[in-house]
């Protein structure tokens, strides 16, 4: 069979995770001001564009005025494809987030999402400027909620894009592992798949132990250190991640001595 | 289960296997281990006139084998450094956006003080004389011009050109590799210095571009033949089979391109075909499909195995072609180039039709942001 030209192959090139992005983009559409009066929310609204690149991006968002919660987000894009899914997976993210949690997002985390692997990068260096604009224009949007007080300990489990699908790609490697690589897997799991999240509320965490090769301590970092969810939602959480992405047989416990709670 | 068609740049060949393939069709044992290059080179001065001939050349005209445009393009330039710029220290070369590969060779030679400037299409897509006036200067000793634009279709007036270059003293060379096939043309008419073409892009071998040298200084270094001596009878056969062609490509395909524009105008409100009212290319249209994105279509296409051409890199994009004809700088964003070949049927026509105009309303379903039924 004949090959597509170099233009065409490029889609081949496309991630899973862009791919399903892109059958079925659930947040294109427009917002309005009335709806949001209707609904008591503030209506923000900000459009950038670059004719060099060919894109347009408008961003639409409903604002909780009293925590500053964006609960619904919406944008309008003028682009490649990658841009469509560049935009799903930064809609998905900041959606239930306050402003200042969704601000706090930026390239590598959207770069992550798309990604079906952590080591096989989703965005050529030519989507990386599409990816920068999608965000200079969001963060224009999150200047028009400054004046909203957030309300403290707004932290949520952010790792619901995991679903429920087991990919492990260490399972069948696991037993023969030496135990400084198995120290070293979790870690790449936790850094890839947790720290961006847990950063968006200024918190960390790293592994401290590995302990019969199944019960992984963590200590926690920052804001985490005095979070209540730091003990039950995002450990249960951690402990999710790192049995789907690199063994079932290990379980997360929380370095207690960190703790402020 | 769709069968894939192709109505993208290189799809000349449209769903034959692959040029290389084509080629070994008409020479099967150059291919085989057992050939003998001795047989060939006895036979090689039979295959080069009938080349030339083909090609509407004199004998006399030198011409250079290579396995590359990077190669061919340095070639060229260091000829004409040797030749020109070294001894009349005119160093200003004009060349249009798809010379690309002579750009390259002139690159080596700006340390030496070489400047290069794009030549840019008027209003209607063309390199007239007028276009060409003002991009030349008292310096200029060298120009380049693609005869045509294989992005746009659009054909320039090359032996207006050539006339121009002429009378200036200025060396000019003409890629007419999209000319071939599609239009009868004689090199002796054209009157340039230098020619060229790659003869992947009318089924002809694989890696080899050829360089024809008009003038009739001799130069031993544009004579490199006899490693590509087995290749002069596919060539031959691939350039015969192509102007075979003309007649069919400018009565078929050029109808089968003529229904699909008007089709196309019809269904999609505000579309149109760019650079419509100037001479074009037989087998190319590029349209311009309001409010979408052009490679948000060409990906549902893809989807589709429908593939087409948003742009191809080798030509610089669309925008540097033809922002002269819009004023709005998006638009050439929401453009879509469409070959056709004399491999292109009915049926394949009436396909791509269909399932554009699907992809259309998806793509303008998706940049409107309707694909949200709450809001």
């Amino acid at each position: 069979m004949k090959h597509p030209n170099l233009g065409n192959l490029r889609f081949a090139f496309y991630t899973k995770k862009i791919l399903s992005l892109l059958d079925q983009p659930r947040f294109c559409a427009t917002l309005t001001a009335e709806q949001a009066n209707q609904l008591g929310y503030r209506f923000v609204c900000a459009k950038e564009q670059d004719h060099h690149q060919g894109v347009k991006i408008a961003f639409y968002l409903f604002v909780n005025q009293q925590e500053g919660i964006i609960e619904k987000v919406r944008y309008q894009a003028f682009g490649s494809p990658l841009l469509i899914a560049i935009l799903e997976a930064f809609s998905e993210m900041i959606e239930k987030k306050n402003y200042r949690q969704a601000s706090r997002i930026g390239a590598d985390l959207i770069e992550n999402k798309l990604r079906d692997s952590p080591y096989d990068q989703a965005l050529d260096k030519q989507s990386e400027r599409v990816l920068n604009l999608a965000l200079s224009t969001f963060q224009e949007a999150t200047y028009q909620c400054m004046d909203i007080d957030l309300a403290d300990g707004s932290i949520q489990t952010p790792i619901s894009h995991l679903g429920s699908s087991s990919n492990s790609i260490h399972f069948e490697s696991w037993s023969i592992y030496s135990h400084q690589e198995k120290l070293k897997v979790i870690s790449d799991v936790i850094k890839v798949e947790i720290e961006p999240y847990v950063a968006l509320d200024e918190g960390g965490v790293e592994v401290k132990e590995l302990i019969e090769d199944k019960q992984v301590v963590i200590k926690y970092l920052g804001s985490c250190t005095s979070c209540f969810s730091a003990t039950g939602a995002t450990l249960s959480a951690i402990d999710q991640v790192l049995k789907q992405k690199v063994h079932p047989s290990l379980y997360v416990t929380a370095d207690p001595s960190v703790l402020q709670l | 289960m769709n069968k894939p068609i192709y109505f993208d740049s290189n799809a000349l060949l449209g769903s034959d296997p692959s040029p290389s393939a084509f080629s070994k069709k008409l020479a099967p044992h150059f291919f085989s281990k057992e050939y003998q290059p001795k047989e060939i080179l006895l036979n090689q001065k039979y295959y080069l006139e009938e080349i030339f001939r083909l090609l509407g050349a004199e004998n006399f005209y030198q011409i250079g084998f290579f396995g590359d445009l990077a190669s061919a393009g340095s070639l060229i330039a260091m000829d004409h450094y040797k030749e020109t710029i070294f001894s009349s220290g005119k160093s200003h070369v004009s060349l249009c956006s798809g010379s690309f590969y002579i750009k390259l060779g002139f690159d080596h030679l700006k340390e030496l003080g070489c400047q290069i400037h794009e030549i840019q299409p008027n209003d209607s897509g063309l390199i007239t004389k007028e276009q060409l006036y003002l991009s030349i200067n008292q310096r200029t000793s060298f120009v380049s011009i693609c005869a045509a634009n294989p992005l746009t279709g659009v054909i320039h007036p090359i032996e207006e050109l050539a006339k121009v270059c002429k009378e200036r003293k200025i060396l000019f060379h003409v890629d007419i590799t999209d000319l071939i096939g599609k239009k009868y043309f004689s090199l002796k008419e054209i009157g340039a210095d230098y020619y060229s073409f790659n003869a992947r892009s009318f089924g002809g071998p694989e890696n080899l571009v050829c360089v024809i040298k008009s003038s009739a200084r001799s130069d031993d270094c544009f004579l490199e033949k006899e490693s590509y001596a087995n290749l002069y009878e596919p060539l031959k056969g691939a350039l015969y089979a192509a102007f075979e062609k003309i007649d069919e490509i400018h009565l078929e395909i050029s109808r089968f391109r003529k229904l699909f524009e008007k089709k196309i105008v019809e269904q999609i409100e505000g579309a149109k075909i760019i650079f419509s009212h100037t001479e074009r290319l037989p087998t190319t249209t590029l349209v311009y499909f309001p409010k979408v994105s052009a490679q948000l279509l060409c990906y549902l296409l893809y989807k589709e195995k429908v593939f087409v051409t948003t742009y191809d890199p080798r030509f610089g994009t669309l925008q540097d072609q033809i922002s002269s004809y819009f004023d709005d700088p998006f638009i050439p964003w929401s453009c879509l180039m469409f070959s056709f070949s004399s491999f292109t049927s009915k049926q394949e026509v009436e396909q791509l039709e269909k399932k554009l105009i699907q992809c259309y309303e998806r793509a303008l379903m998706i940049s409107k942001g309707a694909c949200d039924e709450t809001s």
